[in-house]
């Protein structure tokens, strides 16, 4: 065998060791923001000590009857763990359906929301709220908001489907640009609902376009570890496809890629997936569009390392910046601005600084 | 392999681009698509590889009409290699090429698909660039590479979309020799769209010259580079010299100044003319 074959067969083997060692470094990262945002909160609990309490609920040890202990408890089991799994769910859902859509609209602005599902989920919550309107009929309360939220964030990706379906030769502009459309008229709606509203509901409503982890609990955060398994078993399933779609949709459909099905196989599971994060979380922005653009300054444009690699770095931003968030703001409540707030610089000096060119 | 058109045609809504196409490729050669921009070049390669639907008439491989296959089928026995490529997020050289192997393997990328793909490479003379990120590279070395992509698709026959475009003169002939070489090494039945009448005429064993719409001649080079055709076909005023047993055309540019008007599908296709502005000859 040839020298130079052997350099490139090296080449690649050394590359792709780098990048395993790259995606490992953050698994262990993400492991130790979970174990460190255990102990976060802006009341006064110490490391160890969140252990200690941790440890005491599941060997059974009695609380002592004080409010302090009480509270303390409550705090780490019953408010920071089910958030901590919520973060990491969340972030794997929102980053790895960035790195799909971005790859599928081929827009490297596109992000989970680019089909309009966050203002569908918007316009669900709004009308919960101001009027009191719950699509399923007997819900109240936050899993009301919530089944609106679901509902609604999935009408615009069914109204791209559908047109996808009617009109045979739709390309992913045209897919962004009706999200946009529908995004538009969704929001007009929306504010024309919070306009007619009182002042309390109006604010209720902006909270929720803020983003929280709040809602999370041990009831409910099995349905994200759930959707968070299945979108990243997705994202890995059709990572080698997605390759293929790189190189233009003329090509892939010469490889034997079926690309209008498989581009909406995609949009809807991007879009179930989403949807029912935003339900519980309200719009987190940011992490969808950026965590898939470190990834690729980190890897490369393989996907095969993009999808597993932005899922980390979803999990990771978002369990960090909703720790931070509990310990500065004392209502612990808008993690989506916190996210920008420290994401943004960090994003912009990785784009700046890297010298490959990959955009 | 064996390709046969028969009475193909093809109209976008508001025009017609091609009509009667009839053709039979049956041998490993190098077949040569030329004819004016916008008479349908790149849209019957299209056609036969399923991009668009004819609107009439049939493609068949092998017998068997390219609508029946699965598409994954046609890929194992067309490949393809565009025009442009897209630069959406760019992978590696090797990934890039690895691309091509989609349709012959599952989720699992196995041993053999980056053997393949490396002594392709390799025998290419792409091992250097190998781990470059492939938007990085020249016109010549992407066109080396979308080249690799669709050879180590291991296909029958390959169509190329214009390969040669955007090179310079080393590259254009370089890049058309391997196609040849390729047809006699791989036993692979080779189109290329292609605008340069010179390099078509050394290389290409057979030349089909599309005009105004439909087949105006098949044959060898001797067959069809002909003063006659190119004066009917492009409506330009030439010499033919032989040249080393090759037809070699050398353009008049009387008459040049009053360009005929673009043909009817000229908007979907963004040709460039190397070949005529290359051999522009005062005489």
């Amino acid at each position: 065998m040839d020298r130079e074959r052997n350099g490139m067969v090296e080449g690649r083997r050394h590359q792709r060791g780098r990048f395993i060692l790259i995606i490992a470094a953050l698994a262990a990262l993400s492991a130790v923001v979970f174990v460190w945002g255990i102990s976060t909160s802006q009341y006064d609990i110490g490391f160890l000590e969140a252990y200690r309490v941790l440890m005491d609920r599941i060997t059974g040890v009695p609380l002592d009857g004080t409010y302090d202990s009480w509270m303390k408890d409550y705090v780490v089991v019953e408010l920071n763990i089910p958030r901590l799994v919520g973060g990491l769910a969340i972030g794997i859902v929102l980053a790895v359906s960035g790195a799909i859509m971005q790859s599928v609209i081929k827009n490297p602005l596109a992000d989970p929301y680019t089909t309009g599902i966050s203002s569908g989920a918007l316009l669900g919550v709004s009308i919960y709220i101001a009027m009191g309107i719950s699509l399923v009929p007997g819900l109240s309360g936050d899993s009301a908001q919530m089944m609106n939220a679901f509902l609604f964030s999935l009408i615009p990706t069914a109204a791209i489907v559908a047109i996808t379906v009617m009109k045979r030769n739709i390309t992913p502009t045209m897919m962004i640009l009706v999200g946009i459309g529908v995004m538009y008229l969704f929001s007009a709606v929306s504010s024309m609902v919070r306009y007619q509203a009182d002042p309390d509901a109006a604010h209720e409503i902006f909270t929720w376009t803020l983003g929280t982890l709040g809602r999370v609990s041990w009831d409910n955060m099995w349905i994200l570890v759930a959707v968070s398994a299945f979108i990243l078993a997705f994202g890995i399933a059709v990572s080698k496809t997605l390759n293929a779609l790189t190189a233009g949709d003329n090509l892939a459909r010469c490889l034997g890629v079926n690309v209008r099905v498989f581009r909406t196989a995609c949009l809807v599971a991007v879009a179930a997936a989403t949807g029912i994060v935003v339900s519980f979380s309200g719009t987190i922005g940011f992490v969808g569009l950026i965590c898939p653009h470190i990834a690729r300054i980190l890897v490369g444009s393989n996907n095969r390392y993009v999808i597993p690699c932005s899922a980390l770095m979803g999990a990771v931003m978002l369990m960090f910046t909703d720790s931070v968030a509990k310990i500065i703001v004392t209502s612990g409540l808008p993690v989506g601005a916190i996210t920008a707030l420290i994401g943004s610089p960090i994003f912009v000096y990785l784009l700046i600084r890297q010298k490959k060119n990959i955009w | 392999m064996n390709i046969e058109i028969d009475d193909l045609s093809f109209s976008y809504p508001e025009v017609n681009v091609f009509h009667d196409v009839t053709i039979e490729m049956n041998r490993p050669e190098l077949y040569g698509i030329l004819g004016p921009n916008g008479v349908g070049k790149s849209t019957l390669i299209h056609c036969m590889n399923r991009i668009l639907e004819p609107s009439g008439g049939t493609v068949l491989i092998d017998g068997e009409d390219v609508g029946g296959y699965r598409l994954k089928d046609l890929a194992k026995k067309l490949g393809y290699v565009p025009c442009v490529s897209s630069d959406a997020f760019p992978m590696t050289v090797v990934d890039t090429v690895l691309i091509g192997r989609h349709p012959h393997s599952d989720w699992r990328v196995t041993k053999q698909d980056y053997d393949i793909v490396y002594d392709t490479i390799h025998a290419m003379g792409l091992d250097d660039l190998a781990m470059r990120p492939f938007n990085e590279l020249s016109a010549g070395q992407k066109q080396k590479v979308m080249l690799a992509r669709g050879l180590v698709q291991q296909p029958s026959a390959i169509l190329l979309d214009e390969p040669t475009a955007n090179l310079d003169i080393r590259h254009q002939y370089g890049v058309t020799k391997m196609l040849k070489r390729i047809t006699r090494e791989r036993n692979m039945l080779v189109v290329m769209v292609c605008h340069d009448l010179n390099i078509a005429s050394r290389y290409c064993d057979r030349i089909i010259l599309m005009s105004e719409g439909t087949v105006y001649c098949v044959g060898t080079p001797q067959e069809v580079i002909t003063e006659s055709n190119i004066r009917h076909v492009y409506g330009v005023e030439c010499r033919v010299i032989d040249n080393g047993g090759c037809p070699h055309v050398i353009v008049c540019d009387d008459g040049l100044d009053d360009m005929p008007e673009a043909g009817p599908a000229a908007s979907y296709e963004a040709e460039t003319v190397p070949g005529i502005h290359k051999a522009v000859a005062r005489s």
